[in-house]
């Protein structure tokens, strides 16, 4: 929603960070309301927080389509352009053709994946600044970004402190 | 230390703390000292010797490709080793082996020479003849084999770029954030919004999934493309389905080597011995023995049909590529027989008769030695193959009709392997100064992801796999 706030209690470790999480939800907040961010992976749900699945086998199908399509026209349309008949094969000789295609497949369906993880990661994000955000985080800290309406806030500043978040983070308005 | 239900231990080989192992990786590694400036401008300097060896070949003629005989073998050499590193990690990333993190970055890296070895790709594709007369692929199609060889060839090199460049992202976010100079600018263009939010880490598990699988299809069919084109085509009467799959399994075999080697000389050189520990040296060796024994299995399921088909044609290709001319009476005054044997020798029986004792498999010189035995017998092995395959000059024919003379390499063919190999290196040592040696998010991952606890009377590593 458009007059929703950013904040985020900065946390040192897993345990505090999980403990965030929970009074968090003790607070009334959903797994929907918050974000985690960390320096390195975590397994998916380690925070209680929701994962939405993401969509790059999308991106990769599409440009496997469309790299398998055009191998198919440009290696169809140029042995046609000119016909030469090699030891008695069809002028379009599939396994010759295959290559092409595994080829341009493949191709496509790399470059539309980084294309993908670019968009998918919003990187950039577009539109202007992306959540907040506090350089300790790619120091090893644990963020939690709570999204709500401004009344909410205060509630989840309170939620965070008493779970041990080291900090506070509030989007600049 | 890491805390486990109240004991406190030390986690063997791996600094104590996160904020440790980002002052190591993040600040200390970046450092740019006098050894490494060295390094950096000598390896600067050499590059230009490839471009000057090439403008040499060049100027003595590209109508003969018999001349470029020893080019083939430097570039197809390079191109194994280099392109077949990656290989290494990101099967064993696949495989889900934690104890490869460490070394996932000094492997991955590699994929920085792909842009080298597509610009001296271009050389073998003007110089090598046209496939009009030979047996090809591609059944006289107009554009074949420079189109199909092209696009395989930026394929490979964009998807090993690519997969670098996501694996670097979040330590690319790091620099960002706590980098200094030149490095953090660089870094800040790079990283761009990665905040690291638990749907961008989603993507970038699920990028590094499907990107490692193109690299892997991309790298085997690539060998298969190249193989075939630039080696079997040239020889008539050479036909051997197997010999793309052993092109591929040796370069990865040599890229394993080239590996170790570079974690022997970062522990060495660079101070990263806590990084690189008996443990990677170990399940690498594990990994160069059954390449090596791959070697021989390749190898000799390909010999035992010519061998027993004994038809001409597949004589000559024996001789071409084994034993050397029947003509000469002393086996060891045929070129040909020495290269194999240095080619067997050193890329499957030493390897064999020394990894095969566990004392050597477990240690960290025993795998180096190993390593730098193979990469020697990988070089016989590419001399092998395609010094004698670019030496034919016979076009067309159900067989080889005479075991030709090997011209020898020149000055132009030692400097365009000089080159090569430097600015392989330059550009491996130049992009180091940005995101370091050692992945800074997977050596986290893992240190979060292992602990020490006590067992009987000593302590066993407990690694959580968290799927």
């Amino acid at each position: 929603m458009a007059d929703n706030k950013d904040l985020m209690g900065v946390f040192a470790d897993t345990d505090t960070a999980a403990e965030g999480a929970r009074q968090l939800k003790s607070a009334g907040f959903t797994s929907d309301d918050y974000d985690v961010l960390t320096g390195n992976p975590y397994p998916e749900g380690a925070f209680g927080e929701h994962v939405k699945k993401n969509r790059l086998f999308v991106f990769a199908l599409s440009g496997s389509f469309i790299g398998f399509a055009i191998a198919f026209l440009f290696t169809a349309a140029t042995q046609t352009a000119f016909p030469i008949v090699t030891g008695g094969k069809p002028i379009l000789a599939i396994p010759a053709m295959i290559i092409i295609m595994y080829e341009m497949t493949l191709l496509f369906a790399m470059i539309f994946t980084v294309v993908g993880v670019i968009f998918e990661s919003r990187l950039p994000r577009p539109g202007g600044e992306g959540p907040v955000y506090d350089t300790r985080i790619t120091l090893g800290y644990i963020g939690l970004i709570v999204t709500t309406t401004e009344d909410r806030l205060e509630k989840a500043e309170e939620a965070l402190k008493a779970a041990g978040a080291e900090d506070i983070v509030r989007e600049s308005s | 230390m890491q805390k486990t239900d109240g004991n406190e231990v030390v986690i063997p080989g791996a600094p104590a703390t996160q904020e440790d192992l980002t002052q190591e990786l993040l600040h200390d590694s970046l450092q740019t000292g006098s050894r490494m400036r060295k390094a950096l401008l000598i390896s600067g300097v050499l590059s230009i010797l490839g471009f000057v060896g090439l403008i040499m070949h060049f100027a003595s003629g590209s109508s003969d490709h018999t001349t470029w005989n020893f080019y083939a073998v430097v570039y197809f050499y390079v191109f194994s080793v280099t392109m077949g590193i990656p290989m290494a990690s990101i099967g064993l990333r696949m495989a889900r082996a934690q104890w490869r993190r460490p070394t996932s970055r000094s492997a991955e890296l590699f994929a920085i020479a792909g842009p080298i070895n597509l610009i001296f790709f271009i050389p073998i594709l003007l110089v090598a003849p046209p496939i009009e007369g030979r047996n090809s692929l591609w059944m006289d199609w107009a554009l074949a084999p420079w189109f199909p060889d092209i696009i395989m060839m930026v394929l490979l090199v964009v998807t090993g770029l690519a997969f670098l460049y996501v694996s670097l992202l979040p330590d690319l976010a790091s620099v960002r954030d706590h980098g200094i100079g030149r490095a953090q600018r660089i870094a800040t263009i790079l990283s761009r919004d990665w905040n690291g939010t638990k749907s961008q880490w989603s993507i970038h598990k699920s990028a590094l999934g499907i990107l490692g699988a193109f690299y892997i299809t991309a790298y085997a069919m690539t060998h298969l493309v190249l193989a075939t084109d630039f080696a079997m085509t040239l020889v008539p009467g050479w036909k051997d389905p197997i010999f793309p799959a052993f092109h591929a399994v040796t370069g990865i075999q040599m890229g394993t080597a080239l590996l170790i080697v570079t974690m022997y000389l970062l522990r060495r050189l660079g101070g990263f011995g806590r990084y690189f520990e008996l443990e990677q040296f170990w399940g690498y060796s594990r990994l160069l023995l059954a390449l090596s024994l791959f070697y021989f299995y390749f190898w000799w399921c390909a010999f035992i049909l010519f061998w027993y088909a004994r038809l001409p044609h597949e004589q000559a290709v024996v001789a071409l590529f084994i034993s050397g001319d029947y003509a000469d009476p002393s086996v060891f005054s045929r070129p040909q027989f020495l290269m194999f044997l240095g080619a067997i020798g050193f890329s499957f029986f030493l390897p064999l008769l020394l990894l095969m004792w566990n004392v050597l498999r477990r240690s960290i010189v025993g795998p180096t030695i190993v390593g730098v035995i193979i990469l020697i017998g990988g070089f016989f092995d590419r001399m092998r193959l395609y010094a004698n395959a670019w030496s034919v000059d016979q076009v067309g024919g159900h067989g080889l009709e005479y075991i030709p003379e090997i011209n020898a390499p020149t000055i132009s063919d030692l400097f365009v392997m000089v080159g090569m190999i430097s600015s392989i290196l330059f550009l491996y040592l130049l992009v180091s100064r940005v995101v370091g040696f050692v992945s800074l998010w997977e050596t986290r991952q893992a240190l979060l992801l292992r602990f020490v606890k006590p067992w009987g009377v000593g302590h066993v590593s407990v690694v959580i796999k968290p799927e």
